[in-house]
């Protein structure tokens, strides 16, 4: 902590003190305000909410440069930077499930600190990347090496905004057993990340989890659990977006036996909680992500009159009552204007995100490759920007510019 | 906040420095043999303690800064923080008296690309 700035001649540190007067007779403090060093100032920036972060850029030329200080943005909260997506124009053979090298990035409009390496040109030599999953700035990727043959690869956990990386040992799980690999990470917590795999059952058709591995960068090793769930459930769609959250990875999931219906999965870093519990129907598989600190859950539903169809957020209350607050409904056709009453919601609508920080969904309509942005406040819809060849998974990125331990070269 | 730990100082070489900061580490200090007071009071007491003026509040960052005191730091720089989030940017500038340097254009170039964070 610097000391309090002290343009008067040498004294003694009680009588310099003894200058501050309480009730200042400038207006609002304007002596002590004006004392403020810029690491005190930080200390204060660093508290607020990213919104008022980025609003007060606008109050000088020496906040903007304060905010913006590298050694300042390991402290202060990040705004979304963007989104990663997948690639359409590569193809692969099993090109459905895995998302495409080099990963894509979409700017979100409003960043304008310096570019981050989102390509991760910065990891050591390899064949291919793929993106997995992205969490709280930091990024989970396939790593296949150069020199490796056939579909070997590693785990590479790292971070764009500072150029770090580690490398995970191997799970001990057949490629061809995981359902799905997730990343769970939150910086407010712990300085430590997991990734979680979720295995499958040895059933060629339509298997349902029976475990999860986790690697913990605490422990650096993976630890196998099995599962405790009550039901079935199976991953309905591999790149649906997961959240995690208070500790526990949470993912919709396909749930039951025979018959089968929509519930939302969680598991915690222990492999020790399990729950599962149902989701507010809907007219899609439903979507998740973690916004201003709460679960939210979009979907579409059929309004009473049976002919309408609302898009509608939820948040989740809290784990033991398992309890969807509705915070947002709105007709279809404010959003998308007027069309046919089942409008192609099956092929023609993707969810891109929600923002993290305040209410707007992000989503692709239409035949051509939108980005569009609804804010539930205003209830504005407007388009960003076009993506040249964008499809799932879209995952939000807000960079992290601290330096953790748990990566390293 | 949990009780400061203040190294010894003779009384008048601080004696005029901000009182309440002072009476807090020296209550504060005084039962630090004592067992720890329950959560629930020490955050009640951190509430009523920071209920004061802005012009004070600067001062106990100031003087919280000066004199090391790592939680009243943390307690301080929060409560200002609280106070002005949802403050507009010409606000903070008369808050913090500071001239607005930018010119009209860059001012709304940097607010264009805020945009999201002023709806």
């Amino acid at each position: 902590m610097s000391d309090p700035v002290d343009t008067s001649s040498p004294r003694k540190k009680g009588r310099t003190l003894s200058r501050f007067p309480y009730a200042s007779p400038h207006s609002d403090g304007g002596m002590a305000v004006e004392r403020l060093t810029d690491d005190l100032l930080v200390e204060i920036l660093a508290r607020l909410p990213v919104k008022s972060l980025c609003r007060f850029k606008c109050v000088s030329n020496h906040w903007l440069a304060l905010i913006h200080h590298p050694e300042h943005r390991k402290k202060l909260p990040q705004p979304l930077a963007g989104f990663f997506y997948g690639s359409t124009t590569t193809s692969d053979s099993y090109s459905e499930w895995l998302l495409k090298s080099p990963v894509r990035f979409a700017d979100f409009p409003g960043r304008c600190t310096p570019p981050i390496d989102t390509s991760c040109a910065f990891l050591p030599n390899h064949r291919r990347v793929h993106l997995l999953d992205c969490c709280n700035g930091l990024l989970l990727c396939r790593w296949y090496d150069a020199s490796a043959q056939g579909d070997e690869f590693h785990y590479v956990v790292c971070n764009p905004a500072t150029r770090k990386w580690t490398v995970l040992p191997d799970s001990g799980k057949a490629a061809s057993e995981v359902a799905t690999t997730r990343l769970g990470f939150d910086p407010a917590v712990s300085s430590h990340f997991y990734v979680f795999e979720l295995i499958n059952a040895h059933e060629l058709w339509d298997p349902d989890i029976v475990g999860v591995a986790v690697y913990s960068s605490e422990t650096r090793k993976w630890v196998y659990k099995e599962k405790k769930w009550n039901a079935e459930i199976r991953i309905i769609n591999r790149q649906s977006a997961s959240v995690f959250l208070n500790g526990y990875l949470h993912f919709v999931a396909d749930c039951g036996g025979i018959s089968v219906s929509p519930c939302l999965a969680v598991v915690d870093t222990e492999g020790e909680t399990w729950m599962n519990f149902d989701v507010p129907r809907g007219l899609l598989d439903g979507f998740i992500q973690r916004s201003q600190g709460r679960l939210h859950y979009a979907n579409f539903q059929r309004a009473e009159d049976g002919v309408t169809i609302r898009l509608v957020v939820y948040v989740l209350e809290n784990y033991q009552s398992r309890e969807w607050i509705l915070k947002h409904s709105v007709d279809t056709s404010h959003i998308f204007g007027e069309t046919d009453s089942q409008f192609g919601l099956d092929g023609d609508f993707e969810w891109i995100g929600i923002h993290p920080e305040c209410n707007m969904i992000f989503f692709n309509f239409g035949w051509f490759i939108t980005f569009t942005c609804y804010n539930m406040d205003s209830g504005q819809v407007k388009l960003i920007s076009g993506l040249v060849d964008g499809k799932p998974p879209y995952m939000p990125y807000v960079p992290l510019y601290a330096e953790l331990q748990s990566l390293h070269i | 906040m949990t009780a400061p730990t203040m190294t010894s100082r003779s009384p008048t070489s601080t004696q005029r420095s901000s009182p309440r900061s002072l009476s807090t580490a020296r209550s504060t200090s005084s039962t630090s043999t004592a067992a720890a007071a329950p959560a629930e009071d020490l955050k009640s007491f951190d509430a009523e303690f920071v209920k004061v003026d802005r012009a004070t509040l600067f001062d106990l960052i100031l003087a919280a800064n000066y004199l090391n005191i790592k939680g009243l730091l943390d307690l301080t720089c929060q409560t200002v923080a609280d106070m002005i989030k949802d403050n507009t940017p010409e606000e903070i500038r008369k808050i913090f008296n500071i001239k607005n340097d930018f010119t009209p254009e860059e001012e709304a170039e940097v607010r264009k690309e805020n945009q999201w964070a002023f709806e």
